[in-house]
């Protein structure tokens, strides 16, 4: 496999994973961002791990993504209890003020970075297994009782209320698994690119992030899959000329999905309809047999 | 209100992006006709072959022309520094072949766009590496050149980083050349020659974007020479290049520290900004303001235009150079962009000749069963080099650091005057450097 190829769907299976991070508390009403900040302690400790301590990948990963998970934990703590503005101003604090502490860290690298992280070659297919193994569990979460209660959450906190969710620890836990994402994501990313700097996990990123979630569909998981591949290689395969006007394309397409279809390409009904159509021709092709009428019962 | 709430916020967001992101490529410039440029020195022509025509004789060229990825900054933040060495690179390529090109056949130079964004610089590369070249030209800088420098080094090509910073260059070694030496070498050598020059200033404020890591290593030097040098340093105002819209709250900072003398590290059109508002705030003799490399580009001129005379800015070129080749491509661009050219242009012009003279040195063919063993020829040539006739003077490189020539200038009507050399010495560069590529026990190169 080229070079080309294996980095683009490295980065593609890391931009999923951050635009689920993104999408999970949106679904329960929240602008949360967060993961960014757990993106970069990701990150910065599993290469410190590897890089300076010796260990292997594997235990590094799960390190990394240990600590991701303590500190969304930690944040949603105090961050589960507030209003939809508030989450979104404090978490992008937390960006602010996660760049700056490691900046001046010295044996994180602070402004210069960490480079050198070891290389992993199964990266690319164990990047894809965790994003499989995820979009399952997201399937599985929005599809279970939790999965309505956040819903429920979003329409009307009171009548969620009235219902006996308990409203803050469903968003604690749906802000700690967000946080989890941003963990994983930033492990991939740190060994796909093995050179990091803090400047990385900041806005750039998180616009990007917010314009594959809204362009490709805010009510079901299946948006950002379809829709990270095409808008990330739009900077990346399109002629310069082109290409260097990525963010004013995110910013167009953005605003015409937003006029046009606020819920996104991609939502609950186009879902229903492909599955529908998707019955009909495997029916078609005999995978599927036609559902016969029931047999009628002797007297 | 959840309905009013999110397409607000969500209007903000489309706003940022698309004022963040309308930075489109310039145009190819249209070169105006200008008379023939001095050709750059190559190595005398070889003999005619004497094998039958149709089988080439071993050791010439096999490609019909040397194609090398220049991975650059042509949109982002450092849009500006990409597409004006890339402009330079482009000239300096036609001025190689309308001479003969290299080892008888043209070079070419294809750019990717790494837009200031080290996932996309990562993604760059791999399309660079993907076409099996024998070197790559990367003229990014920090994240980007080490995200895109770390490919480079894992697929054994060496790279031409001329100007991507010690930290990027430190972190590729041995894999790449760079023109320049450590900052805290090259900076401080200027700052010096500026107190000595203005030795009434005694107290001295920096201020510099704390997010890049180069200017933190000039910060850091600075600090040092102002304590050789028995200044006082009074501290440092620090700002976010990128983002900063209100350039008086740094002037304020930098004024309440009560400082007489300003050291600028950040990019030209902040400079120039900062500048302005001190000016506003009564601090109007410019010989107190020391304008360090990173300040020169062509944005310090273009936004500070007379408001900067007799600010001091330090260089690696003296503008007024007589040289044909200087004088030419000096004119070429200044035709085309209406300023003086900055050191993009300068850095830029010296890649192909570099990548030529490798060339020509090492007598590669280009012959892609031999890829490895020539890439490690041509890296072994790059990494330690006598003299070099850049464009601006020979100077060496050493272990893959080369020891510019720089001066001290004087901005006279908008436009900069040397006024003296403050080039740093072997001897200099070996005793003062302080940092160095890590290596582990019993490392060796891969080319010996």
């Amino acid at each position: 496999m080229t070079l080309t190829a294996i980095s683009f769907l490295t980065f593609v299976a890391i931009y999923i994973l951050l635009s689920w991070a993104y999408y999970l508390p949106y679904r329960s009403g929240q602008i949360y961002v967060a993961f960014v900040v757990t993106m970069l302690m990701g990150a910065y400790s599993s290469a410190y791990l590897a890089r300076d301590m010796g260990w292997p990948f594997p235990l590094a990963f799960l390190t990394g993504v240990g600590i991701g998970a303590l500190s969304s934990y930690v944040m949603g703590l105090f961050l589960a209890r507030m209003r939809i503005l508030q989450v979104n101003v404090a978490t992008l604090a937390l960006i602010f003020i996660a760049q700056t502490v490691v900046r001046n860290i010295d044996f994180l690298g602070g402004t210069v970075g960490m480079f050198h992280i070891p290389r992993v070659t199964y990266l690319l297919a164990f990047a894809w297994v965790v994003v499989v193994i995820t979009g399952v569990f997201i399937y599985r979460l929005e599809h279970s009782r939790l999965g309505r209660a956040l819903e429920v959450i979003n329409v009307n906190e009171g009548l969620a209320s009235s219902l006996g969710i308990d409203i803050r620890k469903s968003r604690l836990f749906i802000q700690t698994c967000s946080g989890i994402l941003g963990a994983i994501a930033g492990v991939i990313y740190s060994f796909a690119i093995n050179a990091i700097q803090p400047t990385a996990f900041g806005f750039g990123l998180l616009l990007s992030i917010i314009c594959f979630v809204f362009i490709g569909g805010t009510t079901s998981l299946w948006g950002v899959v379809v829709f990270v591949p095409i808008l990330w290689s739009i900077g990346i395969f399109l002629p310069p000329a082109i290409a260097a006007w990525k963010y004013c394309i995110y910013g167009i397409m953005l605003v015409a999905i937003l006029t046009l279809r606020p819920q996104g390409a991609i939502d609950r009904p186009v879902l229903r309809v492909l599955n529908l159509q998707s019955r009909a021709w495997l029916r078609r092709l005999g995978v599927v047999r036609t559902i016969k009428e029931p047999r009628k019962l002797d007297k | 209100m959840k309905k009013f709430i999110i397409p607000l916020v969500t209007t903000i967001v489309v706003v940022s992006i698309i004022l963040a992101g309308c930075v489109p490529e310039a145009a190819p410039p249209e070169v105006p006709p200008t008379a023939p440029p001095e050709a750059p020195p190559t190595a005398p022509p070889e003999a005619p072959p004497t094998a039958p025509p149709e089988a080439p004789t071993p050791g010439e060229p096999v490609v019909d022309e040397w194609v090398i990825p220049v991975v650059t900054p042509l949109s982002g933040g450092f849009a500006s520094w990409g597409i004006e060495s890339t402009w330079a690179i482009e000239e300096s390529a036609k001025d190689i072949n309308a001479a003969g090109g290299v080892r008888g056949k043209p070079i070419r130079f294809v750019s990717y766009d790494t837009g200031t964004d080290p996932t996309k610089a990562h993604a760059q590369m791999s399309m660079a590496l993907d076409t099996d070249p024998l070197l790559v030209a990367l003229m990014d800088v920090s994240a980007q050149a080490k995200a895109a420098g770390e490919l480079g080094m894992r697929e054994k090509v060496y790279m031409i980083m001329p100007a991507s910073g010690p930290d990027a260059c430190i972190a590729c070694a041995p894999w790449n050349t760079s023109f320049e030496c450590h900052m805290e070498v090259m900076g401080g050598k200027g700052l010096a020659e500026w107190l000595d020059a203005n030795p009434d200033i005694e107290r001295v404020v920096v201020l510099y974007d704390a997010t890049y890591p180069d200017y933190q290593w000039f910060h850091d030097a600075f600090k040092v020479v102002l304590e050789e040098e028995g200044k006082t340093y009074v501290g440092a105002v620090t700002f976010e290049m990128f983002t900063t819209v209100d350039w008086g709250a740094p002037a304020l900072s930098a004024l309440g520290k009560n400082p007489d003398g300003y050291v600028f590290s950040c990019l030209g059109s902040s400079t120039a900004s900062m500048i302005q508002e001190l000016h506003k705030r009564g601090v109007t003799e410019n010989r107190r303001f020391f304008c360090s490399i990173p300040c020169d580009y062509p944005e310090l001129y273009e936004v500070g235009a007379e408001e900067i005379d007799g600010c001091y800015v330090q260089s690696f070129y003296d503008i007024n150079s007589q040289k044909p080749m200087w004088v030419s491509i000096k004119q070429r661009y200044e035709d085309y962009t209406g300023v003086p050219m900055g050191f993009g242009t300068v850095r830029g012009y010296d890649v192909p000749r570099f990548i030529a003279a490798a060339i020509e040195g090492t007598g590669v063919t280009g012959d892609p069963t031999k890829l490895a063993e020539e890439r490690l020829m041509l890296a072994e040539w790059c990494w330690n080099v006598d003299s070099f006739p850049f464009l601006v003077g020979s100077y060496p490189i050493i272990q893959g650091f080369g020891l510019p020539v720089m001066f001290l200038n004087v901005v006279e009507n908008a436009r900069k005057v040397a006024v003296q050399e403050c080039s740093v010495t072997e001897e200099e560069y070996l005793k003062k450097r302080t940092k160095l590529p890590v290596y582990e026990p019993g490392y060796e190169l891969p080319w010996e």
